[in-house]
């Protein structure tokens, strides 16, 4: 994935670790850079399904 | 690295980064997996991690580097970190021209607006644009004006409220149970109202707002904007993402000051963000507080904004310490995607509707608690005398305990005695600055003493108390003598 504020490329594990220290790991839905530690909203499984279901049926997603 | 490439760092001929790199080559004496030109480099950009590795793999080094690292600071005006990207820069360019032709192409409306969005003349009026449609007119004015009156002031208030305060006053026969549930305090009665009819709706309109600036790519222009300005108080353009982040939760943004470079730049923003940032749903409330007074809105924004540019620079002039660099990738602007927008809204209302709904609920109950006790009425009574000094009624000072536990919650009770029409407008604007200033929650009062220690945490608490009363008095001396607001 690719940082919105600073361009940073990290993948899950890296941004696990930027999250180290924090209380509200564990019921937090945000993702952090691990370089500027901005942090970003992932895409919630239930949309990434409905994607796949659209794309399947018709082709493309817009 | 291939030997073409390899970058001969310029500087001053006494000392420069390059004669820096020779010494501290001939210093290493193990063997890495990378090169000792590259631990090098890395060791002059005080990278903790490698200096943490010659530590434990040749501490006999780490005396020489440190020296040589010193001197050479000493030969540039800005910080090493800044020279080495400069010249990296300069010669990936130089690489680049030998094997890419570039056409000439005619500059597009983005590149155009993105040099707008972050030259001074152009960047702060674009800014200004952005605060008053963004936050003032569509969050303030809409979102916690319109939305929230026809939420909290006819669903709840008119229908949701009555309806179960006269259910559960029917089912349960004690008193303290009814007034836990449905009292003036009550669970249902404030704390799920606070959270559903005010906060809930607040946030949702702040977020998307924040969800379009973020995608569309201004957030890294908005830094360059400021890190001029930041500079004066001690911060660079790195600090504006704590802060940025602080409108939304100052109690996480609190633990991203980590990420500054300077120990001074971390204390200084912490501060900074316990005393003049104020979170999303505080800051909605106070925008639908003075939706419809200009004048009132622009003492509060004018003092809060002054507060933090005084209060930073005087602190970056009591804390000598290194200047700090500043620079980053700016992507291209883009015009926002609503999909993304949407998830991004979403993602983060419901985090923050997962956190403060149980708090919010917990609140309620440690009031009823207080009351019960009699424990609230003297914390009250504490609060009484600083707050009737600064020209509020002495029922304001339950907004302030309720501030205490949560910044939010602090908000919503003043819009409670606001909607009454218990203040005047010299009040209202007085109150609105006290409780931004004021101190921060306490979750973000124990993210200050884990983060900073125990003494900079409660120096900052206490400093940020005395400023809040403090400048709340002069404020309202003030505007009562010049007669403004009256």
């Amino acid at each position: 994935m690719k940082c919105s504020l600073c361009g940073f490329e990290f993948n899950e594990h890296e941004a696990e670790a930027a999250c180290s220290g924090c209380g509200l790991v564990k019921k937090c839905d945000l993702i952090k850079c691990p370089n500027c530690s901005f942090e970003m909203a992932p895409e919630p499984d239930w949309i990434k399904k409905l994607k796949d279901r659209r794309r399947k049926k018709h082709g493309v997603i817009r | 690295m291939n030997a073409d490439h390899k970058i001969t760092y310029k500087g001053p001929v006494e000392y420069s980064i390059e004669t820096a790199l020779e010494k501290i080559e001939e210093l290493l004496q193990q063997g890495y997996t990378i090169s000792k030109r590259s631990i090098g480099l890395l060791l002059l950009r005080e990278d903790t991690e490698i200096k943490e590795l010659i530590r434990e793999k040749e501490p006999e080094s780490v005396p020489g580097i440190e020296a040589i690292t010193e001197e050479l600071k000493l030969h540039y005006t800005n910080p090493i970190e800044y020279e080495i990207a400069l010249e990296q820069k300069d010669e990936a360019s130089r690489i680049l021209e030998k094997v890419m032709k570039m056409e000439d192409k005619r500059v597009t409306f983005g590149e155009k607006l993105s040099r707008l969005t972050m030259h001074p003349l152009t960047g702060l009026p674009i800014l200004f644009l952005i605060l008053y449609w963004g936050l003032y007119k569509f969050v303030g004015d809409f979102g916690a004006g319109t939305v929230v009156d026809f939420i909290e002031g006819t669903l709840f208030e008119e229908h949701i409220n009555p309806v179960l305060t006269t259910f559960f006053t029917g089912l349960i026969p004690w008193k303290a149970v009814q007034d836990l549930l449905v009292g003036e305090y009550g669970m249902i009665t404030l704390g799920l109202r606070y959270a559903v009819a005010l906060i809930l709706p607040i946030v949702t309109f702040f977020f998307l707002v924040f969800s379009v600036i973020e995608d569309s790519g201004y957030l890294p222009r908005l830094a360059m904007l400021i890190d001029r300005t930041f500079k004066k108080i001690g911060l660079s353009g790195r600090a504006v993402i704590p802060m940025v982040l602080g409108f939304g939760c100052a109690t996480m943004a609190t633990m991203v000051t980590r990420t500054l470079q300077t120990k001074r730049e971390r204390v200084i923003s912490t501060m900074l963000l316990a005393l003049a940032v104020p979170c999303s749903a505080q800051l909605g409330v106070i925008l639908a507080l003075l939706e419809g007074r200009p004048m009132a809105m622009l003492i509060w924004a004018g003092v809060v904004g002054m507060i933090f540019l005084l209060i930073g620079f005087l602190t970056a002039m009591l804390m000598p310490g290194e200047k700090p660099s500043f620079y980053m990738e700016v992507p291209p602007l883009r015009l926002p995607k609503l999909s993304n927008v949407l998830t991004k809204t979403y993602v983060r209302v419901k985090w923050y509707f997962k956190e403060i709904m149980p708090l919010f609920i917990v609140a309620s109950v440690f009031i009823w608690l207080g009351n019960l006790t009699r424990l609230f009425d003297v914390l009250i009574n504490l609060l009484k005398k600083p707050v009737e000094l600064v020209g509020l009624p002495a029922e304001a000072s339950k907004v302030f305990l309720f501030g205490f536990f949560r910044r939010d919650y602090g908000a919503a009770g003043l819009y409670d005695i606001s909607k009454h029409g218990a203040l005047t407008d010299v009040q209202l604007v007085v109150a609105c600055i006290a409780l931004t200033l004021f101190l921060p929650c306490i979750a973000q009062f124990l993210m200050n003493v884990k983060e900073r220690g125990w003494k900079t945490g409660l120096g900052i608490s206490f400093f940020v108390l005395f400023i809040a009363f403090g400048v709340a008095y002069a404020v309202n001396f003030v505007l009562n003598a010049l007669g403004v607001l009256s």
